[in-house]
């Protein structure tokens, strides 16, 4: 096994250099867009048209504010969860078709989903916790109930292209490397894998809506009713740290939902013109899709949301796993 | 061929003969600190004699004990092999340790003879228990059994001035002594149609196999005996090993009980799970008279949508408990659904093997840190005097050691890699998707996604501060076990790819797998008995 | 690109000791760039116009936790498995725990008739 092949993956491409930048465009285009959409002018004075704002407030933020500490607060503890939170998103990087080296194994979609949803979770708990006040812990217990209805919808609608795409001789079975290079023809394939995919695409784009806290379902952060929900005691690098890892985690679920769901640079190969350009472009679309949703809609409380979280979400990707389990084995 | 050591067979009358001798000591015996020694050596000794019997095991193959020297099927036999050494060995090992904490617990008695009360009652319950995992023989089981029970119903009235205590304990001996006379019911139903009592046997007359045995043939038409001794056995032990719907005296009994007894209770859960993959795989496995017709694929599947019912249950009642003990009795229910999921899966023959390795793995997971959980609020209470979550939270900032082994014991249970949870829901969840059954997968997700909300409350123990106290002493008999537990847990995630895979494997194996189960018994009887 | 096939449990120990090497990293790297430290004014909590010494649950009650859930999105299973089925009586449960044995032996019953009537 390559060591430094290893350890360019894991810090430079995709790793924490590549995805913090992308991370940083990703937030500035979505911002831009939104405030296009909204009649304003979105971040335009540093950098050309803007694009060095976000590097901006979080260079401002490391350097020049300070943490605050409480008295009940552990800031060493902060620190570590939300670092915690941060490399379980660039870690299970590694696991996609874009790094160099893939590491595979039956069944990773469970290690997959484990480490970007469950480590990730855990983290960001263990620093919510770490400030104790009651508008942090009002919106971690909403944030806690939005990712126990999330969860089970993320899983359902990522195993829908993973179960459909394992009788294509395919090394190993069910793994993200298979689902991604085989996604592009289930589009074409029949029309029961056709509106799974659809169904999984819809679950998927409303599921990720509500894990990265983008409105309609804005619950756990920024609410005039909580102050400002989980990150209220948050300021300086922790706030830098916290802003960082919210744009990865929305950079990250562009890639997935490009790479798994509308088929990535294949037919293709990477580096060719023709891949590189097919993956910019469903890159952008997704994230445009992402960002109209979130200019268009308005706050939900917290049962209305957990109300079309199911009925929008959970229920879809339940249908398309059932529409997947008549195809593969019924018939 | 040789009468194997009185090492095999020493255990469970031991425990016994040393339980009835100290109430006896303490009228004599005034000393605390006698009866906190006395029991203490005689629990490590025990360990120190399961962990033989599991070097032997592993190394020399299934061993049959005859008791008193009495062939089988004739006298009572301990019929040893891999699944049975490995179970012994973990819940020995739980004993002693609840067995050492619990000094810190009952440190604020004065008199001597509280002590020899509590030390009878919890030698007592190892006694059944180690001699419910070693049996072969279908009544010793039932006597071993009511042994253990009896123990588990006065300890849980341990505390005899509280009402909820008492409460607890009526609810659970009234539920729990109709089940076990049900259960006898059913061994006088197998005696009757088999002409034999001892496992073995039992397995080698199911397949058909009945030229040479000493109990020669069959009585009257055995299948109605076979199927109603089974749909018995089968209802009596989920009834003690908390299944839904027979779990409604679990959360009362474990949280009224003293918290040493408390972290007992998995381990004995434990014990009638085994007693059930015993009956369903080694005795009555794939290929016996009762395959044929699909009714134990049938029974298999009820057991399968009873373990999706109950983890999703144990995990809604999780989230609107505010005692802490209530609370970890629900997750013990909900992890006992997932080991049921498991068996209930195995009964596609393509993933049996993986199946009750899945099982078996999650069912070591579950003893340890619900053990760990448990012996961590012995510490907890003793500095607060209360049980309640709000009460408590911020503790596990002053205690450091019982925080972090509560942060450890909690991720754990959650699952998450690299401990060994994770990997435990790593093989359900590959077994659920190999069997075809995505719907299962879906339902364990469900569950955990369900069960987070109540280890949050957990967590908030260990992280959340609320008010500003001094410094408190830790326990030290208390500290030990409980790091101790949490090293465990890591080292049961990080050394499976070194060897601990092979020996699950070979656990799982033994459990299906009923050739040197019999090929043991056949050989001694045949050797004794030549025909 | 090469791709490098493990068994799972291997590739879950690469990728945790992957996330702790770049957790380790990068809090060095923060600890390292982060220039103004911490404060000590405003320590005290002051929530609702009120100082701390007036305030008596400083953070809120377990029980108000998951308000959302239990109370408005998923009420009815809650109040139906917290008053109807858990409800401590113990006549109640013995009727639960009847209705899985008599099932248990209809089920025994069929299976008996179908052996010996129809073979």
């Amino acid at each position: 096994m390559d060591l430094t092949l290893m350890l360019i993956s894991i810090f430079v491409f995709p790793g924490l250099i590549f995805i913090a930048s992308l991370a940083l465009f990703s937030e500035w285009f979505f911002r831009k867009l939104a405030a296009r959409m909204q009649n304003r002018m979105g971040p335009s004075y540093t950098g050309p048209i803007g694009v060095l704002q976000p590097f901006a407030d979080l260079i401002k933020l490391l350097i020049a504010k300070e943490v605050k500490k409480q008295r009940y607060s552990a800031t060493a503890i902060a620190e570590i969860g939300l670092i915690i939170s941060l490399s379980s998103i660039i870690v299970s990087l590694l696991l996609l078709p874009i790094s160099p080296i893939r590491l595979t194994a039956p069944y990773d979609i469970v290690i997959f989903i484990y480490f970007y949803a469950v480590w990730h979770v855990i983290g960001l708990l263990i620093a919510v916790l770490a400030y104790p006040n009651p508008f942090t812990v009002a919106g971690l217990s909403r944030l806690i109930a939005i990712t126990v209805v999330v969860e089970p919808t993320i899983f359902a609608a990522l195993l829908i292209p993973t179960i459909l795409t394992s009788n294509m001789g395919c090394t190993p079975p069910y793994s993200i490397i298979c689902a991604s290079t085989y996604s592009w023809k289930l589009w074409l394939e029949s029309p029961l894998s056709f509106i799974a995919m659809a169904l999984g695409l819809v679950s998927m784009l409303i599921a990720s809506q509500a894990k990265l806290g983008l409105k309609p379902f804005d619950i756990p952060e920024a609410e005039q009713e909580l102050i400002a929900g989980h990150i209220t005691e948050y300021s300086g690098s922790l706030l830098a740290l916290y802003n960082l890892s919210h744009d990865i985690k929305l950079a990250f679920t562009a890639i997935i939902i490009t790479y798994i769901f509308l088929g990535g640079p294949y037919p293709y190969r990477h580096l060719s013109i023709a891949g590189l350009a097919l993956l910019i472009l469903k890159y952008i679309v997704s994230l445009t899709v992402l960002t109209i949703i979130r200019a268009s809609f308005g706050r939900l409380r917290i049962d209305q949301g957990l109300n079309i979280i199911m009925k929008y979400g959970l229920v879809p990707s339940i249908l398309g796993l059932i529409v997947v389990i008549i195809k593969m084995f019924l018939l | 061929m040789y009468v194997p050591n009185i090492v095999y067979g020493l255990i469970p009358p031991m425990l016994i003969a040393f339980s009835f001798i100290t109430p006896l000591l303490s009228l004599i015996i005034k000393s605390k600190k006698f009866f906190v020694f006395y029991t203490s050596i005689l629990t490590l000794l025990t360990f120190i004699l399961s962990l033989f019997i599991v070097i032997d095991v592993f190394r020399e193959g299934v061993v049959l004990y005859p008791f008193g020297g009495w062939p089988p099927p004739i006298g009572i036999s301990y019929i040893i092999d891999k699944l049975n050494a490995f179970m012994a060995l973990i819940v020995a090992l739980v004993f002693m340790l609840s067995i050492i904490a619990s000094t810190t617990y009952l440190k604020h008695y004065q008199k001597a003879s509280t002590l020899a009360y509590f030390y009878t009652i919890v030698l007592a319950i190892f006694a059944g228990a180690m001699g419910s995992l070693y049996t072969g023989d279908v009544f010793n089981l039932f006597v071993m059994m009511e042994v253990m029970c009896i123990g588990l119903y006065t300890a849980v009235a341990f505390h005899r001035s509280k009402a909820g205590a008492v409460e607890a304990a009526i609810k659970y001996s009234f539920v729990s002594i109709i089940a076990l006379i049900l259960y006898f019911f059913a061994a006088v139903l197998f005696y009757s149609g088999f002409q034999t009592l001892n496992m073995a046997d039992i397995a080698l007359k199911a397949r058909g196999g009945v030229e040479g045995l000493l109990s020669s043939g069959f009585f009257g038409n055995y299948l109605i005996d076979l199927i109603l001794g089974l749909a018995l056995t089968i209802w009596v032990f989920t009834l003690e090993s908390a299944l839904v719907p027979n779990h409604f005296w679990l959360p009362d009994a474990i949280s009224e009980a003293p918290t040493p007894i408390s972290a007992i209770f998995p381990a004995a859960e434990s014990v009638a799970i085994y007693v059930i993959i015993r009956y369903m795989f080694t005795i009555f496995g794939a290929d016996s008279i009762i395959a044929k017709g699909h009714i134990r694929e049938v029974m298999l599947l009820i057991l399968l949508i009873l373990g999706v019912v109950a983890s999703i249950v144990g995990g809604i009642m999780m989230a609107i408990q505010r005692d802490v003990k209530r609370l970890l009795g629900y997750s013990s229910i909900s992890h006992i659904g997932f080991i049921y999921i498991a068996i209930g899966l195995a009964s596609s023959t393509n993933v049996m093997q993986q199946a009750l390795t899945a099982s078996i793995f999650h069912m070591i997971n579950y003893v340890i840190s619900s053990s760990l959980l448990f012996l961590s609020v012995i510490a907890m209470e003793k500095s607060i005097n209360s049980r309640n979550i709000d009460d408590l939270a911020g503790i596990g900032r002053i205690l450091p050691l019982t925080g972090f082994s509560i942060a450890i014991g909690v991720l754990n249970l959650i699952g998450i890699p690299p401990l060994g949870g994770f990997y435990s829901k790593f093989m359900l969840y590959q077994v659920a998707l190999e069997a075809s059954q995505p719907v299962v997968a879906i339902a364990i997700v469900v569950a955990t996604a369900i069960t987070l909300m109540g280890y949050m409350k957990l967590l908030y123990i260990v992280f959340g501060k609320t008010t500003t106290r001094e410094k408190l002493k830790e326990p030290l008999t208390v500290s030990i076990p409980v790091v101790l537990l949490a090293l465990i847990c890591i080292a049961l995630g990080l050394t499976l790819t070194i060897g601990f895979m092979d020996i699950l494997k070979e656990l799982a194996i033994a459990a299906y797998n009923y050739g040197p189960y019999t090929k043991v018994f056949y050989d001694y009887m045949k050797m004794l008995f030549p025909r | 690109m090469n791709i490098m096939v493990f068994d799972p449990f291997t590739a879950t120990i690469l990728l945790t000791s992957a996330m702790a090497l770049l957790a380790s990293i990068v809090y060095i790297l923060v600890l390292s760039i982060r220039r103004a430290r911490v404060t000590q004014i405003g320590e005290e909590m002051y929530i609702g116009g009120e100082s701390e010494d007036i305030l008596s649950l400083k953070v809120p009650s377990i029980l108000a936790l998951y308000w959302g859930i239990i109370r408005r999105s998923w009420k009815e299973a809650f109040d139906i498995l917290r008053d109807v089925i858990h409800s401590g009586i113990l006549n109640e449960w013995y009727g639960y725990m009847s209705i899985w044995l008599s099932f248990l032996l209809l089920l025994s019953i069929i299976a008996i008739a179908i052996y010996m009537y129809i073979r």
